[in-house]
């Protein structure tokens, strides 16, 4: 069942009840209030007549002046009483003390209940009796009491017709009837308004939950309405806020993921595609001259080391960003030295000069992996050096911290492409790249290492004039022991 | 033959489609990057452009949105392992693609398809005194049609179209059988030699020792 259901049958039905008690209970105590009343008139009159008769009788006796005045002239008496006295829907009886009647009796109710009770001259005994009648039921008070004239006992009733103040309370039970009907109808209009208007929040909570749980998690709750409903949005909100953020990093390691799958399989399938295309050339093509053998079987042997180059620098990367690394103590000017050493013949064959400029610096570092870091660098620098420049690689101390500079007077790097060459895969010029068997992993492996070793790689370049890179690392020279490496 | 447009980045696998290409006497044009090849499309109609997706310049999904049916079928090449790639390039207009690696056959039986869809391949082979007729799939030897079963005729047709290749076994299960066939390569064997017999080709169609057999070109028109 719906909420605002609940709260509006439940309001209902405490209303109804609560107004329909209160009627009954308010109808009930007017009738009664109503019908003591009646019975205290009915008394006053009762002792009225009484007294009437009394002294009328006893005039009769003194204008008469007989000695007693017999049961046949007080009759008279009482008869002459009754009309005059008696008004419409009102009667009253003499009766002797053997309770039979003297004067007329149009009576249709007993009575002999009633003199009973009334058995000495000061109480009247009243009672409402129910009278069956043409039209339903008429009901009438009845007073009774004993009245002693000339010696003897006799009993006087007289009633009168109340049905009016029974019908009046019936009309009024019916016309509060109606208005309880009508107010229950009322009040249900006015309270299924105000339900809904109160729970209106709720529903826009709910819609609006409906669209973050779609999917659509950017969609934030209006803060608004009630004090609950205004933390509660906020509650909303602040949940909507964290799958959001969740969700976009979840989505950008994805992304990431997805643009290094795509990458590494286009970087293995393109040479795949040449071996495969040409492997199969010389099986299906007929008359292939010698040249051609030779042609093709070169192109399979240059993109087959391509995808070994390729394969080699991806283990590096894959190791590098797994495995943990042993720290110790290196001078970075050595490390400098051995790879000038291994670059000879390259810069040689490539007619490029290579100026070391070093200062003792002591460093915490995995030998091996800085040193491919710095391979990397200057692997990429001698390549982008055109014929006769001079590539600089130095390193200095500066404010604790070693500065490892490696800069060439190449074609440089657009300043659009600067922070993509730390990419995996992203080559700048690739056609040449690729002929050089590069693939695209040599910054992206300079930058894990970097991480790796806290260090802070900087590129600095202009188009046509050149790059600089520098490597900025902590050093550790505190502790360092020539004879301890 | 056909007029085709190879756009790719690769300058190894553009000469590998080019020998391809030559080999079964269609003709073509090379270029490297997304931009030349926008060029090149609105100067000369095309039957077929190889569309490579990861190219220089603008990426092939975004030349194939401006590539119009009349400049020519596409083809796109991808090394994309995603489905929806494969949708995508599908949806914005490419008839086929193909996935790096692929082998010279493959692409030749695609654009053979292609080609077949826009009515421009050939339903009548010809080789010497023999006549193939695709459509109608009757056989005919010098005037006299000659009965063939229907895998017989398709392997006909397979030669035929193309003369001159080393076919391996596997290849012609692959291209007359399809992928389910679970058959061996002794039924090749089997269907050459009825073919041999019935068109009297023992001499044309011959065998390549370790690699399976060729239709010799010499001999045909």
């Amino acid at each position: 069942m719906k909420l605002w259901f609940k709260l509006f049958i439940s309001s209902v039905l405490i209303v109804i009840t609560a107004v329909n008690v209160t009627m009954t209970w308010m109808l009930s105590t007017n009738l009664s209030a109503m019908l003591a009343n009646e019975r205290e008139n009915a008394a006053v009159h009762h002792e009225y007549l009484c007294t009437l008769i009394k002294d009328a009788v006893a005039y009769e006796r003194l204008s008469t002046d007989a000695f007693m005045v017999t049961e046949d002239e007080i009759g008279n008496i009482a008869e002459k009483i009754f009309m005059a006295q008696l008004r419409e829907g009102s009667s009253a009886v003499l009766f002797d003390e053997s309770q039979s009647a003297i004067t007329d009796n149009t009576d249709e109710f007993s009575l002999s209940d009633m003199f009973s009770a009334a058995n000495d001259e000061k109480s009247i005994s009243s009672a409402i009796k129910k009278v069956p009648s043409d039209n339903g039921e008429e009901y009438m008070i009845v007073c009774c009491s004993l009245i002693r004239l000339e010696g003897k006992n006799y009993y006087l009733t007289d009633s009168r017709n109340i049905t009016e103040i029974y019908d009046q309370n019936r009309e009024q039970e019916r016309l509060s009837g109606w208005v309880s009907i009508i107010s229950t109808v009322l009040f249900s209009v006015v309270l299924l308004i105000v339900t809904k208007l109160f729970l209106r929040p709720l529903d826009r909570v709910n819609h609006t939950l409906k669209v973050i749980a779609g999917g659509n998690y950017s969609k934030r709750l209006k803060v608004k309405g009630s004090e609950e409903f205004r933390s509660l949005s906020e509650n909303v909100n602040l949940m909507a806020q964290s799958v959001e953020e969740n969700y976009n990093k979840i989505q950008s390691v994805a992304d990431e993921r997805k643009q290094f799958i795509d990458s590494l399989s286009h970087e293995i399938k393109t040479p795949l595609t040449s071996v495969l295309g040409f492997a199969e050339l010389m099986r299906m093509k007929p008359d292939l001259s010698s040249d051609e053998v030779l042609d093709y079987s070169s192109i399979i042997a240059e993109e087959a080391a391509r995808l070994r180059s390729l394969s080699g620098k991806m283990m590096e990367l894959v190791s590098t960003g797994n495995g943990s690394l042993e720290k110790h103590f290196a001078r970075l000017d050595e490390l400098l030295t051995e790879i000038s050493v291994v670059f000879e013949p390259i810069i040689k064959a490539k007619g490029v000069k290579l100026n070391v400029v070093t200062e003792p610096v002591v460093i915490m570092a995995d030998r091996d992996l800085f040193k491919s870091l710095l391979y990397n660098l200057v692997d990429n620098a001698v390549k982008a050096s055109p014929e006769n420049e001079t590539v600089s690689f130095s390193c200095k101390e500066e404010r604790g911290f070693a500065i490892i500079t490696v800069s060439d007077n190449g074609k440089g790097i657009a300043p659009d492409e600067q922070k993509k060459v730390f990419e995996p895969f992203y080559m700048t010029d690739k056609a040449r790249s690729r002929k050089a068997g590069g693939a695209g992993l040599g910054l992206a492996l300079c930058a894990e290492i970097a991480k790796k070793h806290e260090a802070v790689i900087r590129l600095k370049s202009e188009v046509n004039k050149g790059t600089a890179i520098t490597v900025t690392v902590k050093a550790g020279g505190a502790g360092y022991d020539e004879n301890n490496k | 033959m056909a007029e085709i447009l190879i756009v790719e980045d690769d300058e190894n696998i553009a000469k590998m489609i080019s020998i391809t290409l030559s080999m079964e006497g269609h003709s073509f044009d090379v270029c490297y990057d997304g931009l030349t090849a926008e060029k090149m499309i609105g100067q000369k109609a095309y039957d077929v452009i190889l569309l490579d997706i990861m190219l220089p310049g603008q990426s092939g999904f975004e030349l194939l949105s401006k590539i119009k049916p009349e400049n020519g079928a596409v083809i796109f090449l991808t090394a994309l392992q995603d489905v929806s790639d494969k949708v995508k390039g599908l949806k914005l207009g490419a008839e086929d693609y193909i996935v790096k690696p692929f082998e010279p056959i493959e692409l030749l039986a695609r654009i053979e398809v292609v080609l077949r869809r826009q009515n421009k391949a050939g339903t009548v082979f010809r080789y010497g005194d023999i006549e193939a007729d695709e459509s109608k799939h009757t056989v005919t030897k010098g005037g006299q049609p000659v009965t063939l079963t229907p895998k017989e005729f398709e392997l006909l047709i397979f030669f035929m179209r193309h003369k001159g290749i080393a076919l391996t076994r596997e290849k012609i299960l692959y291209g007359v059988w399809g992928y389910q066939f679970m058959g061996e390569t002794r039924t090749v064997d089997a269907h050459v030699q009825q073919i041999r017999k019935k068109l009297s080709l023992q001499n044309s169609i011959v065998t390549i020792p370790k690699v399976g057999y060729r239709l010799e070109a010499g001999d045909s028109l």
